[in-house]
């Protein structure tokens, strides 16, 4: 027990530590710091008391999505979920799927925060591996008796890395866009595709009211 | 009397060899390795043969009809009755117990002799510690994790492909080869011989057990339903991707289980490519690992702390440049937060 709790208050002083350090000492240079460092700040504002409540609902959901898109690149994700697609469309196009593509995974984040982590939970990164320019973050996030695993795959880009598809217990989400994209397509056109995704991000999403109806 | 300490004395001597034997399984392990074989310029797309969608897509509709319709509803009621979710959790474990043949043949017969150990000890803790698996003692105090194995991985593992996609009603989401999987693992299932001549309780059994699962992942099902453009296709995919998952990565062959990661895959070869914290079962794992990081430089300490009343070894990498260790909410692992 007293070992324990030796170990608990030692490690109270390296997270305060850890937080003074953030800004200036610890660079993003290595994937696992970068997404730890996107994951914290995330957490921060999840727990940020000024910000909790529906009033300031839109507020936090903007601050998320902030720091997600610093560390997400949805461009690299719209254009692989699109497969042989991609290089058939014309600049605009691209651009514009990438816009509503962007606007539609901030959303589903942001939303899955919401519904899937509302108690307290707990993300433990447990195993990175590099090859070249890519890597591959591992983490743990336990909530109660539920363990999730999430990796994340990231590339490098100069000194800092960014998250190109994330993979929930052996699911990749960009894979699984994908297969859906693809179906879409040929059975109704790109057109089609692009009318729906209009719809899913136009769709009015009101705070918090998943979690009312379950529990 | 004679034969219960008999059968206590062989329990625990059956305990003593087999548990050091065994090493961490999940059956969530993702091979990082795999992961990273992917192209960044031209993404490759996974084929499914799917010849009997527009059947399957009635089924579909159907299954999910049944859930919003019937399940939820049902569901409710249940949820309220066994308002506890740990009430609910001890009976999907009880569920997950008796199945244990299952999942020990299937073990068997892909050569993953420690796994289908471990699955015999985590049965008897379970069964005589667990009053008959609805807890999970095996996993909390002995460090024996769950894992999955049914006749269609076992087939997959050999080289069988999936074959067409199937959608079931009631059963949902399969393919050919985990149908003919699933009809073999049928006898295996003990309830099956338990109420041979009680069909209802066998029925009612199964619909509790399915009922049961669906008031702990309802809400998972509901945001994939919500979140998809196609939910038939996002669901068709997600069921290719798990299994394939699964068959390829979850419980690899017994000489790669000697280093007992979190998440496995880690072997000494591998060392050169791997930096970060790690998280061990043992501490021999951990002690491996800091050799491996300090072989390179990297200076790296050892935590012995608990999760979820199981020991673990957090191996935390210092930064040399930084002050302190780089962590993200090591506060967790200590076990005084956080749980329920």
């Amino acid at each position: 027990m007293a070992i324990n709790k030796k170990i608990h208050v030692l490690q109270v002083i390296l997270v305060v530590g850890c937080l003074f350090l953030q800004g200036s000492l610890v660079q993003a240079n290595d994937p696992q710091s970068a997404m730890k460092l996107t994951v914290e700040k995330v957490m921060e504002i999840l727990s940020d008391p000024a910000l909790e409540g529906d009033d300031h609902w839109a507020e936090r959901r903007e601050r998320v999505a902030q720091e997600v898109t610093k560390r997400f690149d949805f461009a690299q994700m719209a254009k692989s979920a699109l497969a042989k697609t991609w290089n058939e469309r014309s600049e605009a196009e691209r651009e514009k799927f990438v816009t509503l593509f962007k606007e539609l995974l901030k959303d589903t984040y942001v939303e899955r925060l919401k519904t899937c982590c509302g108690g307290s939970y707990e993300v433990v990164f447990d195993k990175v591996l590099v090859r070249g320019k890519k890597a591959a973050v591992s983490s743990m996030i336990t909530q109660g008796d539920r363990e999730v695993s999430a990796v994340y795959k990231m590339y490098q880009e100069g000194d800092d890395w960014f998250v190109y598809d994330v993979v929930i217990e052996g699911v990749s989400l960009v894979s699984n866009y994908r297969s859906q994209f693809v179906s879409i397509i040929q059975k109704d056109g790109y057109e089609e595709l692009v009318r729906r995704l209009e719809d899913k991000v136009a769709e009015p999403r009101n705070p918090d009211n998943s979690e009312k109806e379950l529990s | 009397m004679l034969l219960s300490a008999i059968f206590k004395r062989g329990l625990l001597a059956f305990l003593l060899v087999i548990t050091p034997l065994v090493s961490s399984l999940h059956a969530a392990d993702v091979d990082l390795e795999a992961l990273l074989d992917d192209d960044l310029e031209e993404a490759e797309e996974i084929v499914v043969y799917d010849p009997l969608e527009p059947v399957n897509r009635v089924f579909f509709v159907f299954n999910d009809r049944l859930y919003f319709w019937v399940m939820k509803p049902v569901g409710k009621v249940y949820s309220a009755v066994l308002a506890d979710e740990a009430v609910r959790g001890c009976i999907r474990d009880a569920f997950h117990n008796v199945l244990a043949p299952v999942r020990v043949v299937n073990s068997l017969l892909q050569g993953k002799f420690k796994q289908s150990g471990t699955e015999v000890a985590r049965f008897a803790i379970n069964t005589v510690l667990g009053a008959g698996g609805l807890g999970d003692p095996a996993a909390e105090e002995f460090g024996l994790d769950k894992a999955d194995e049914d006749l269609g991985q076992t087939l997959g593992f050999y080289g069988v492909g999936e074959g067409i996609y199937i959608c079931w009603p009631l059963l949902g989401p399969s393919s050919a080869r985990d149908t003919v999987g699933m009809a073999g693992d049928y006898f295996l299932n003990p309830l099956q011989y338990v109420f041979a001549g009680d069909p209802g309780t066998n029925y009612g059994l199964t619909a509790l057990k399915v009922e049961n699962a669906a008031t702990l992942n309802g809400k998972d099902y509901e945001s994939l339903v919500s979140e998809a453009f196609d939910p038939y296709i996002s669901l068709r995919d997600i069921y290719y991707q798990h299994r394939r998952n699964l068959i390829t990565n979850a419980g690899s062959a017994d000489d790669q289980n000697d280093v007992s990661v979190r998440d496995k895959g880690f072997s000494l070869a591998q060392c050169p490519e791997l930096y970060g914290n790690g998280f061990f079962r043992n501490l021999a794992g951990a002690r491996k690992y800091q050799q491996c990081l300090k072989n390179r430089g990297m200076q790296a300490s050892i935590n012995r702390s608990q999760k979820q009343g199981r020991a673990v070894y957090l191996v935390i990498q210092y930064d040399q440049d930084a002050v302190g260790p780089q962590v993200a909410r090591v506060t967790d692992v200590g076990g005084v937060n956080g749980h329920k």
